[in-house]
């Protein structure tokens, strides 16, 4: 018997090349995914590195004063982080019950009329926040509240006042409730039922199912769904203003808008609490993170095909469907309908008959027949539309390193690309024109530089959208697929994109419609000629004429709603949406 | 899985990201207080008056509207939502030169001006805003001196070497007829510390010129003592609601939610009266504070000739000052055609000074806004 010997058969393999290497490094996929990151990281790097410099550094250097000026400029800073906390909590726990119910109902039941119960689940996001809490100002408050006069007071004695905290999260929570049910509809869209039917044949109750089964799987949508309306609730300007100011309820943006508005600005003092919502929104997405590990438990698209069988409500149809009549009648008819009688009168006051018959579509005609309206509509359609495609296709691809990587800094890149949620539109479009002004390129001044604003604006979205939807989709089919021989490029385009396109879709129709009624950037951004619809509706609310921003208001709620259904059938066709619903 | 997949790339990717980063932070940041250093050189200066100087009336006049035509358009940067009414009267007089206008609220402007000024890249030719705004990019020294003949026809007070006063904007006290009966509305300031308005008497919360402009009135024409003034102000504080907005204001007072708002100017309440809103102010309560909007034309205009043209029309009585008084605003000019309601010589109006707007706008500020938040303390006060 020879022994073989091996040392010399087992050669070192020869070190590669470097022109080898370097072509190893130029793929398509490290391309794809390299621009990606770097425009992700840069986008957000931009405003957040302004607001630490003009936190942190002032003429002398480095500096903490802002935050003694910040904190202390107000009465009660105490009272200030509290109530911030309590509304932005009652706001996400309000959002994510009401979305999740309402995409639990469309989704995974036969209850009636979906189609239109999906559009008015969107209203509230659509109506500018100035209008939808005016709406409810008109329904709620104590003195000239309709619900109150004609409802409440009868029957409880005493009006609800709208000036509260409770009142507050109200209007916020159902204001932010799209956002949840788009994230949880899509969750929902794409679970396969087979864990529920399992559950169901070893004798699982509809409430354990519910509970066990269903609610964990969801838990990186839910998880999601909560970071995103409590940081925007956080973020929330217009809410705190009109009902918090009035029994002195003060939050943290109360007091960033009001350093915000005086010139010269004292970046140390509202730096130092837009960081202290910086921090909390690191926190927050961290946690979120964790909460989501152990990808592989909620991969719900495997290779097993899957039919859902939307949940029979069999004799509760009926009933189902009056309680969400109910349900869209109180948060969505009735503040549009307020908002339509406001529209079409001269001035606002309770109905007569005279009144009625006063009504004219007046409003309407100033409202259109401005210089700026068609413009302005058109390029808001261009660039809403322009945005959402680019987070949409940025964070898609940034989404599949956080959630298919082990890539080291990519937990960094995902609290990056979060942070502008909670930058002042303001600071970010300072730090825009800050940088634009001084570059060659011809971006400050045209629709690029509002292009640019939008992205940024709207990448934590986004993000959100999309890492849950990629979430969802197993592993096994891409490594099947490159089993097969596809290159990165086709699974990630071929498999994954269809299999994730109803929560990247969602993130597309989400950024379209916020972006029509962006303003605290663009009003600083625009130039003459490159107005959008955002800037019509700032200039009607200026001028004292609250009945033509209401027809807008109207107006856009109509369009818009056209707009996402005709989206939201496109981007059905492409992904596996287009099996149920 | 993802052994798989190189990490080389995304290293790379990641170093170039910082790279890319710091070239594009990489001018200077911005420093805490911000100041614009607008005109050095000043080769625009005075070129822009200066050119139009020794000439006639006739003369000049022809020489600018030739210019402007050359020039073809005037970038306005404005907080007057009037605006379209403005360029569409002025495009009809002189055709040939396009409005082009920004509007934002005041503090966007100036934010937005302080950027571009700082940058050297002034995109503006004339300019129209409050007064707080106008005196601060003056002192920045990017506003031209308005040397223009048109200026003999307006007060002398109009006049603040960088920047005109072009209208004015009058701090009513209004009330809704539906809820306060005839006689029993407020018939001077102190009238609103009466314990009858509590909770009926609605306040805008960035007015401070109108408490700093009463609080003087009160303590130097009135004779009052300052710890007088401060009680009467948190009785009124005590009494009233605050908001965020004027429209929100008079939606409120209109509908009803507020008896009385302090603090409406004359467009807002003469718009809901001519819808039929339930609202009045007469017979005013004196004294009618009364704060300036101004205009001016840029050092660096990039159309210099048409921003002078544009200014000077709108401080003409037959031009832009009509169509303020249309859109019943209180123009600064005198008897001019088809204004409304004009405020009668007996009633007293009272500017703030200067200084409210610049040396201590700090102190009233801060100081309203402690008075708003309900605290009892107000900076000084001994009780």
């Amino acid at each position: 018997m020879t022994t073989v010997d091996r040392s010399a058969t087992a050669a070192a393999p020869a070190p590669r090349p470097w022109r080898a290497r370097v072509r190893s490094l130029v793929t398509v996929r490290t391309l794809v995914l390299g621009v990606a990151c770097v425009v992700v990281a840069y986008l957000a790097i931009v405003p957040v590195y302004y607001l630490l410099w003009g936190t942190f550094f002032d003429a002398s250097g480095l500096t903490f004063s802002g935050f003694t000026r910040g904190f202390t400029g107000l009465l009660d800073a105490k009272a200030m982080v509290r109530n911030s906390i309590e509304f932005a909590v009652g706001s996400a726990a309000l959002s994510l019950v009401i979305g999740t119910a309402l995409a639990y109902v469309q989704v995974r039941t036969d209850a009636p009329f979906k189609g239109l119960f999906f559009a008015a689940s969107l209203v509230p996001i659509i109506l500018p926040g100035i209008l939808y809490t005016v709406a409810w100002i008109f329904l709620a408050s104590p003195k000239i509240g309709v619900l109150n006069d004609l409802i409440i007071t009868p029957v409880l004695g005493h009006p609800l006042n709208i000036y509260s905290i409770p009142g507050m999260i109200w209007v916020q929570g159902l204001h932010l409730s799209p956002i949840a049910f788009l994230l949880m509809a899509s969750a929902l869209r794409n679970m396969d039922p087979s864990l529920e039917e399992a559950a169901m044949v070893c004798g699982a109750s509809r409430r354990q199912l519910f509970r066990r089964v269903t609610m964990p799987l969801l838990r990186p949508a839910l998880v999601a769904a909560v970071l995103l309306v409590f940081l925007q609730s956080l973020e929330s300007f217009e809410v705190p203003a009109l009902l918090g100011l009035q029994s002195r309820i003060y939050v943290f943006t109360s007091q960033i808008y009001h350093i915000l508005g005086y010139y010269p600005i004292d970046y140390g003092a509202a730096g130092a609490l837009a960081t202290t919502l910086l921090a909390i929104a690191c926190c927050t997405v961290l946690l979120s993170g964790w909460l989501s590990r152990n990808a592989r438990n909620f991969q719900t698209i495997s290779g097993k095909g899957f039919r859902p069988r939307p949940l029979a409500l069999g004799r509760a149809r009926p009933w189902v469907g009056a309680g969400l009549t109910l349900y869209f009648l109180v948060t969505v008819i009735v503040p549009v309908l307020v908002l339509l009688y406001a529209s079409l009168l001269k001035f606002y006051r309770a109905p007569t008959l005279e009144v009625l018959e006063s009504m004219s579509f007046a409003n309407y005609m100033t409202a259109w027949s401005s210089p700026i309206a068609v413009r302005a509509l058109r390029n808001s359609l261009l660039i809403g539309v322009s945005s959402a495609t680019v987070v949409a296709a940025l964070t898609a691809t940034v989404g599949w390193i956080i959630v298919r990587t082990r890539v080291p800094g990519r937990r960094a890149l995902d609290v990056l690309a979060t942070l502008p949620l909670v930058i002042p539109g303001l600071v970010l479009g300072l730090a825009l024109s800050f940088v634009y002004l001084r570059s060659s390129l011809p971006i400050y001044g045209t629709l690029w530089i509002l292009l640019i604003s939008y992205s940024t604006r709207y990448l934590p979205y986004g993000m959100r959208y999309s890492v849950s939807a990629i979430g969802q989709v197993s592993t096994e089919l891409e490594e099947c697929a490159s089993v097969f021989g596809a290159s990165w490029w086709q699974s990630f385009r071929r498999v994954l994109l269809p299999l994730a396109s109803s929560g990247v879709v969602a993130g597309w129709i989400y950024v379209l419609v916020v972006s029509f009624r962006e303003l605290s950037s663009t009003i600083l951004l625009y130039s003459p000629g490159k107005e959008v619809l955002s800037v019509l509706l700032w200039e009607q609310f200026n001028d004292g004429k609250f009945e033509v921003l209401a027809a807008v208001g109207v107006s856009m709620v109509a369009m818009l709603l056209v707009l996402v259904t005709i989206a939201y059938s496109i981007g059905a066709r492409f992904g596996a949406a287009n099996d149920y619903t | 899985m993802s052994g798989r997949y190189s990490r080389r790339g995304f290293v790379a990717a990641f170093a170039a990201v910082g790279a890319v980063a710091l070239a594009a932070c990489g001018s200077a940041p911005p420093t805490a207080k911000q100041g614009g250093g607008g005109g050095n050189g000043g080769s625009d200066a005075a070129s822009g008056f200066a050119k139009y100087a020794n000439m006639s009336a006739d003369e000049r006049q022809k020489a600018l509207v030739a210019d402007a035509k050359k020039e073809g358009q005037v970038v306005v940067y404005t907080s007057n939502t009037d605006i379209d009414a403005l360029a569409k009267a002025f495009e009809a007089k002189y055709p040939g030169v396009d409005v082009k206008p920004y509007r934002a609220d005041s503090e966007t402007l100036i934010q937005r001006l302080s950027q571009e000024s700082s940058a050297g890249k002034i995109a503006n030719d004339a300019l129209e805003t409050d007064n707080f705004e106008m005196i601060a990019l003056d002192k920045n020294g990017d506003l031209a001196k308005f040397d223009s003949p048109v200026l003999s026809d307006l007060p002398d007070s109009a006049n603040h070497g960088g920047w005109v006063t072009s209208r004015l904007n009058t701090f009513f006290v209004a009330w809704n007829t539906k809820l306060v009966q005839k006689g029993g509305q407020p018939k001077s300031f102190l009238d609103l510390a009466d314990p009858k308005w509590k909770g009926k008497i609605g306040m805008e919360e960035g007015d401070f010129p109108l408490y700093a402009g009463l609080t003087l009135y009160l303590e130097n024409q009135k004779g009052m003592s300052k710890s007088d003034v401060r009680a009467y102000w948190r009785k009124v504080a005590a009494n009233a609601k605050v908001v965020s907005g004027h429209t929100v204001l008079e939606q409120l007072l209109d509908s009803g939610e507020f008896s009385v708002a302090m603090g409406l100017d004359k467009h807002f309440v003469e718009q809901s009266k001519e819808a039929g809103a339930p609202v009045a102010w007469t017979p005013y309560v004196e004294p009618v504070i009364a704060v300036p909007s101004g205009l001016g034309v840029m050092k660096k205009a990039p159309h210099p000739a048409a921003g002078i043209l544009f200014t000077e029309w709108l401080l003409a009585r037959q031009g832009g000052q009509e169509i303020y008084a249309q859109k019943f605003r209180v123009p600064i000019a005198k008897n001019v055609p088809g204004e409304k309601d004009v405020l009668p010589s007996s009633v007293e109006v009272v500017e703030p000074p200067d200084s409210v707007f610049t040396t201590d706008v700090e102190k009233w500020r801060t100081d309203y806004q402690k008075l708003l938040q309900g605290s009892a303390k107000v900076e000084g006060d001994d009780g």
